[in-house]
């Protein structure tokens, strides 16, 4: 279980959490809200890659962050999807995997495993670039789980995405949570596609008054 | 390690730029050591050629007869007797050498100081004169003809004792006559010290006399030697820190290039949980590591290049001074790669979710 305690955060003077409080079982998550609400940045905090002054983020006791956390806890989908470049997909997997397993087998096996579940296999030797949107998303929630992390946290991972692919990622993201009924995955998302599988869907609207949507709204098109 | 190469082949715009411009700068080093090297060893030579390493006393004695006689200076270093003509051997090229009269036992010194020295007299010693004639040349003194042999490769020794000069048989050049007669000891420096204190006390026996003795003492030209190196140091440590700044200053300018780039995969590799340091370690070590490559790749081609090119095939680039001397500069590169990884620090301390979205 993830538990968030009093937790207060913002950028520059602006707090975006003020005591924010909240627990996140095992099991979906979906957290909805409007645009600049704090979704990304929840889910930052929850990753270990924002650091905060006050409150707590803890899973299962301890604090989340640090390196062990972030290399065997831990799978991220960016919003960006932030796939190396100039790597293939392969070696992107590589690079994540091998950082907290030195068995190459086990890691080809997943990497084989996991590339015809999301239906990359023919693809594993191109870089991201030659990819479809699509692909590289599903490239991104591949990388997030070839470790077999214990949480694992997207942010829009089907945002611009057709109806198959999000279904691609709506079975691996069952899949990934059947596996094991210890795992916690959090899902920032518009997507109403996304809602059959939640577990839970929290509603970040409802923790923000409208004015201040809108003042944020305001102050970032500035 | 693997990890490097990998991404240097995905993308190696960067280390190449690194390495060529590291390598080039490290054969400018080593050519610059080179031609440094070849300077001073040139100017040693030419000590050398002057006696420079040598105390070297003449002694005019009266007759033929003292010449065999023993000196105070006996035990000290080998010496020659000889004596010397008052007119010039003329060459049929037109030179015209002093010429020194050796008795046979003088020849028989000679020899032994010189081992492989053709003593077959007349002999010309000439580093300028070339013969194809398997004789030589001819050459004459007063009114007698003769054919010499010529020796062209003098020893720097052999040299310092004669200079460009004709040697003949005293028994050859007697009917001349009018001989004065020397005799020359050549006493390495290292037992300057004795050779001083014996020299000063016999001068207090027996007073100094310009015209019998010659003495050259090649501490002034040593000193001069003292300062050249000093200056080469002074050059190395310049050309060191230059290649020093350069490597700083490029490696610094492609980290400000790359610097989003760099920024975002540093955070990447944060948020998968790989430490700073092991970030830092590994850009450092990647650095240093395209600045050790550089300069072996370097030394390849300063050699080549020495090899192929005939003013550079002079230069010396590998001796035990010159070796110091690429260590130094090498150490310098090394210490400017180490330098250049410091920006990397700006950024290693970020949060990843400031900069990764």
């Amino acid at each position: 279980m993830i538990e968030v305690k009093n937790l207060t955060f913002g950028y520059g003077e602006k707090y975006i959490f003020e005591n924010y409080n909240n627990q996140f079982s095992s099991g979906i998550h979906l957290i909805k809200g409007f645009s600049s609400c704090g979704k990304t940045t929840l889910l930052k905090l929850i990753a270990g890659l924002l650091s905060f002054k006050q409150g707590s983020i803890t899973y299962k006791g301890k604090a989340v962050g640090g390196k062990a956390y972030l290399r065997d806890q831990l799978g991220y989908v960016f919003q960006d999807l932030n796939l190396l470049p100039d790597a293939s997909i392969e070696r992107n997997m590589l690079i994540r995997a091998s950082l907290n397993s030195n068995d190459m087998k086990l890691i080809t096996q997943r990497i084989q495993e996991f590339s015809a579940m999301l239906g990359l296999t023919d693809l594993m030797q191109s870089s991201p670039e030659q990819l479809s949107l699509g692909q590289q998303q599903r490239a991104a929630v591949m990388r997030a789980i070839i470790h077999m992390p214990h949480i694992l946290i997207m942010d829009e991972p089907t945002s611009s995405l057709d109806d198959l692919n999000t279904e691609v990622i709506k079975r691996v993201i069952e899949q990934f949570v059947h596996l094991n009924n210890d795992r916690v995955v959090l899902v920032a998302t518009h997507d109403e596609r996304l809602n059959s599988i939640a577990d839970e869907i929290y509603d970040f609207n409802k923790f923000l008054p409208i004015d201040r949507h809108l003042e944020t709204m305001v102050r970032s098109t500035r | 390690m693997i990890d490097t190469w990998k991404r240097w082949c995905e993308a190696p715009v960067s280390p190449l730029a690194r390495l060529s411009v590291t390598t080039f700068f490290a054969a400018v080093g080593f050519l610059l050591v080179g031609a440094l090297n070849k300077f001073e060893e040139k100017i040693i030579d030419e000590l050398n050629d002057l006696g420079a390493n040598r105390i070297q006393i003449r002694e005019r004695v009266s007759s033929f007869a003292e010449l065999d006689g023993g000196l105070f200076l006996d035990g000290f270093g080998p010496y020659l007797s000889y004596g010397i003509l008052p007119l010039q051997a003329q060459v049929e090229t037109k030179h015209t050498f002093p010429v020194y009269a050796l008795s046979d036992s003088d020849w028989d010194r000679v020899g032994e100081l010189f081992p492989g020295l053709p003593l077959h007299a007349p002999l010309i010693l000439s580093n300028k004169l070339t013969s194809h004639s398997p004789i030589g040349l001819n050459i004459k003194i007063g009114n007698l003809e003769f054919e010499a042999s010529i020796l062209n490769r003098v020893d720097s020794l052999l040299h310092s004792y004669f200079g460009e000069a004709v040697l003949i048989s005293y028994s050859e050049v007697v009917p001349i006559g009018n001989l004065s007669h020397h005799r020359m000891y050549q006493i390495d420096m290292h037992d300057h010290g004795a050779i001083r204190s014996a020299l000063a006390s016999w001068i207090a026996l027996e007073g100094f006399i310009p015209n019998k003795y010659q003495y050259t003492d090649a501490s002034q030209l040593k000193s001069k030697l003292e300062r050249f190196k000093r200056t080469k140091a002074q050059v190395l440590i310049g050309a060191s820190f230059t290649i020093g700044f350069l490597v700083i200053l490029m490696y610094m300018s492609l980290t400000i290039m790359e610097f989003k780039q760099s920024k975002y995969v540093v955070a990447l590799m944060k948020s998968f949980g790989v430490s700073q340091a092991v970030i830092f370690f590994q850009r450092m070590l990647e650095n240093i590591g395209i600045v050790i490559v550089s300069f072996g790749i370097g030394l390849m081609v300063s050699l080549t290049v020495s090899l192929q090119h005939s003013f550079l095939s002079q230069i010396i680039i590998y001796n035990a001074r010159g070796t110091i001397a690429m260590c130094i500069i090498a150490a310098s590169g090394m210490l400017a790669a180490f330098i250049a990884t410091l920006p990397v620090l700006l950024y290693l301390k970020a949060d990843p979710g400031k900069i990764l979205k």
